[in-house]
């Protein structure tokens, strides 16, 4: 760290201070969702591994409750914790003081409650066929509008820097802010409102989910890392003049790789191959990002002093887990390959990788960062912290392990037997791992409005 | 592992007004210099870009291969790769024999002399239902209606001594191919259906032969059933 | 920054700009939709294929009704039909059973039969 240490604790910027009602909103918000799904997720998985659970009641069977988890996940955690985040390193980055904080906190406030109607409805039995387009289709418009009222400050933070001068995680996130709202009107649209026919309508839903996760997710955590990067480690990004190539190609290609996971369907072939093509060219951004981060820590012991610290640890395991992910949709978007694998536990096991091991981490790694500035407070017990990352980390290594060594042995075969077990462990590692953080952050959060209460270190 | 989160969150507590804050600025306005200038660090990776520009080359070139050789044509109706030729103008189709044009065929050229219940005159023409001829190996009967049989036979326990003409011999293939699968199947006889691809062999099998003598045609193809 | 002690407009900056942010994605927005719209309506083939189909069926469905009407009707008004289907409409509504009558040779001034009357007559 090469931060000069300030004694003062209760110097809370005034940038800071102007964006603390609604990121304290969207961030109080997004754990208890990542509660809600952590033990939904923890009930979903011990479900796989004794189907009698709960299995009486409807309300609590696997289909609606595994729609729940997702939804909750997605919606509730990550976009919450995006909007924060988002927000923040927006603002941060442009100098911007927020005047009317009411807006994106009355956003906020509709978001939360639509999404809980539209749960709700979900366990009543309220569902659609697309995957994350479940919740009834009022639903839609009403977040939507929430979002605008939410999530667009970042843009308006941008319009109004007081220079010219722009950083590459400014681009993602004005890129990621920009995607959300388009995606889910059109994909909306052609699904749910006026249904495209036939095979369209798996097209547009692959093309809807691809952009959700890989740019809307993917894009705002990309946009942390580099910020967290050149921010924690004191340094200037290396290659940094690829970051706007990488930037490009990224929002190219990701919006084009939906028809890759639809290979085999019986859509047009040139379509998949396309797919296939955008996948592949996904290599362009990886590179270029891994170049950018690993350029900038490896030198200098760069890395061994990121694992010390905590945000970079997180966010290491995310760039990572980033890199990893994307290669694996690459490997696996040829045709033979992605013969052996699709419609098992192996996609399972991509996605996690993707909204967990890399955007959830970034998030947790900001959280770290980020609480602290904004509270003026300390992060109540260091040992929650260890714990929550190797709970974390190691729950979401046994995860993707498991569903892909579920997918190796489904592989062209009906007479496989593979335990859920590991997946329950992982599960429970990752609930202990939530459970620790929603701790110390509402320790933080709480300990601040008693200042008497605070424990420090 | 204690030591550096503790130290950590000392360090985090630095705000964001002050040095942070123009470290914010600052960084944005390093970065935005760095994007002008194309400077590379001095340490590690100066060699990179060259690299990688290749590589990137490599990509787009083979993206263009793979999109020209697996596009199907680009085409709307082209869903699988490895069957391309099921979609669209796919040469000549399977034959599907039609049994009423079968019907109709037969009444025409046959019903004359075996009847259209197919149960023939007694003591002139043999029946063809029931009779064991047409059923069994299809060869029989396609031989018998494409060159004509002569002589003395005996089907259902009646003889006959007739003379029947090569009345395949002017007809086509999927027209005999679909009377013979209409005799093959009606009356309650029970028996596969015959393709024009088959008749056609046979018809090239025997070239223009004459009539077949009852011997000659049950010592190819004895009869299966009595 | 800070726009301190003036007279404050009536929409102030920041929230102008918001504003305009999301004219801006209601203006993508619509270029998408209108452009799907637009493009879906050339499908209207679709849609007629689906009236033709239906007109074909309803058609269909009164030739149908037409031939019962014709082959299956008695001389005195009444239907006959299959012994199943019969079967089947009095397990289905056993209640049927007081209305029926005995296809009557004697008298043919007996009311028609409710059940098994054609609707029109
Ligand atoms: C001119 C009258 C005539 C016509 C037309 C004719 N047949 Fe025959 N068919 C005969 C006679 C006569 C025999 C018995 C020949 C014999 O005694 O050797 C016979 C025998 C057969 C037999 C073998 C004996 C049996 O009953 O199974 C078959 C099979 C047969 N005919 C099929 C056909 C078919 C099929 C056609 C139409 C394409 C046809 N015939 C048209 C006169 C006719």
């Amino acid at each position: 760290m090469s931060q000069e240490h300030s004694s003062s604790r209760s110097s809370v910027s005034r940038i800071d201070a102007s964006v603390s009602l609604p990121v304290r909103l969207f961030i109080i918000s997004s754990i208890l969702w990542l509660l809600v799904a952590s033990v939904l997720s923890l009930i979903v998985a011990l479900k796989l591994q004794v189907p009698s659970f709960l299995s009486d009641c409807a309300w609590f069977t696997y289909g609606r409750l595994e729609v729940l988890q997702r939804n909750a996940f997605i919606y509730g955690w990550a976009s919450n914790a995006l909007f924060a985040l988002n927000l923040w390193i927006m603002s941060s980055l442009a100098r911007f003081e927020l005047k009317s904080s009411w807006l994106p906190v009355l956003g906020g406030l509709v978001w939360n409650l639509t999404l809980t109607y539209g749960l709700i409805q979900v366990l009543l039995g309220q569902l659609n066929g697309f995957a994350l387009l479940e919740m009834p289709k009022e639903v839609a418009p009403a977040m939507v509008v929430a979002f605008l009222f939410a999530a667009l400050w970042p843009a308006v933070a941008f319009a109004r820097r007081p220079t010219g001068n722009v950083f590459v995680s400014q681009w993602y996130i004005i890129g990621a802010t920009f995607v959300f709202p388009v995606i889910t009107v059109v994909a909306q649209l052609m699904l749910l409102w006026c249904p495209t026919l036939g095979v369209m309508q798996a097209l547009v839903h692959s093309w809807f989910y691809q952009n959700l996760i890989l740019l809307w997710l993917g894009g705002s955590a990309l946009s942390a890392i580099y910020y967290f990067i050149a921010k924690e480690s004191g340094r200037t990004i290396s290659a940094y003049y690829l970051a706007t190539v990488g930037f490009w190609t990224y929002f190219l290609f990701a919006s084009w790789t939906g028809p890759a996971t639809l290979l085999g369907a019986p859509i047009p072939v040139w379509l998949q191959s396309v797919g296939v093509v955008a996948a592949l060219m996904m290599l362009v951004p990886i590179v270029i990002t891994a170049v950018n981060f690993f350029g900038t820590l490896a030198p200098r012991s760069g890395i061994a002093q990121s694992w010390n610290n905590t945000t970079l640890r997180f966010v290491l395991v995310g760039t990572v887990s980033f890199i990893v992910s994307a290669l694996l949709s690459v490997v696996f978007s040829t045709r033979s390959l992605n013969a052996l694998v699709r419609f098992t536990e192996f996609t399972q096991a991509q996605e996690h990788l993707a909204v967990y091991s890399f955007v959830s981490m970034v998030i947790f790694g900001a959280a770290y960062y980020i609480l602290p500035r904004l509270t003026g407070s300390f992060w109540p017990s260091a040992k929650l912290v260890h714990l929550h990352f190797w709970a974390s980390t190691l729950g979401s290594l046994l995860f993707v392990v498991a569903g892909l060594n579920h997918g190796w042995a489904a592989h062209g075969r009906t007479d496989f037997a593979v335990s859920a077990l590991p997946g329950l462990v992982a599960a429970a590692l990752l609930f202990v791992g939530h459970f620790a953080f929603a701790l110390n952050a509402f320790g933080m959060l709480t300990a601040e409005e008693a200042p008497s209460s605070r424990r420090s270190y | 592992m204690t030591d550096p989160h503790s130290s950590n969150n000392h360090s985090q507590r630095s705000s964001h007004d002050g040095s942070e804050g123009s470290s914010d600025s600052r960084l944005v306005e390093a970065h935005s210099q760095l994007a002008k200038n194309k400077e590379e660090p001095s340490e590690g990776f100066s060699s990179l870009p060259i690299v990688i520009v290749f590589l990137f080359c490599g990509f787009g070139f083979w993206a263009g291969v793979y999109l020209t050789r697996n596009a199907g044509g680009f085409s709307a109706n082209s869903f699988d790769l490895d069957a391309p030729r099921l979609v669209a103008d796919s040469g000549p189709k399977a034959f599907e024999p039609d049994l009423a044009k079968g019907q109709a065929l037969f009444i025409q050229q046959c019903s004359a002399c075996h009847q259209a219940t197919g149960l023939g005159v007694p003591g002139a023409f043999p029946p063809l239902a029931g009779s064991p001829w047409p059923l069994g190996n299809d060869e029989r009967i396609i031989k018998i209606v494409l060159a004509g049989l002569a002589g003395e036979i005996e089907v259902k326990g009646t003889k006959y001594n007739g003379n029947m003409p090569n009345i395949g011999a002017g007809l086509k293939d999927a027209q005999v191919a679909n009377i013979v699968s209409y005799v093959r199947s009606a009356w309650g006889n029970n028996a596969e259906a015959v393709t024009d691809v088959k008749v056609a062999e046979v018809r090239k099998a025997i070239g223009g032969r004459a009539q077949y003598s009852p011997k000659e045609i049950l010592e190819a193809h004895p009869l299966e059933t009595k | 920054m800070s726009d301190s002690n003036n007279s404050r407009p009536a929409i102030s900056g920041q929230v102008a700009s918001w504003l305009g942010v999301i004219a801006f994605v209601a203006v993508a927005i619509a270029v998408i939709a209108y452009a799907y719209l637009a493009f879906r309506s050339h499908d209207g083939v679709d849609a007629d294929r689906r009236v033709a189909q239906k007109a074909l069926r309803a058609d269909l469905e009164s030739k149908a009704k037409g031939k019962l009407t014709d082959s299956g009707r008695n001389a005195d008004g009444t239907y006959h039909i299959p012994v199943d289907a019969a079967v089947a409409l009095i397990a289905a509504k056993p209640e049927i059973l007081a209305k029926l009558r005995q296809p009557s040779t004697n008298g043919g001034e007996a009311p028609p039969a409710p059940v098994f009357t054609n609707g029109n007559k």
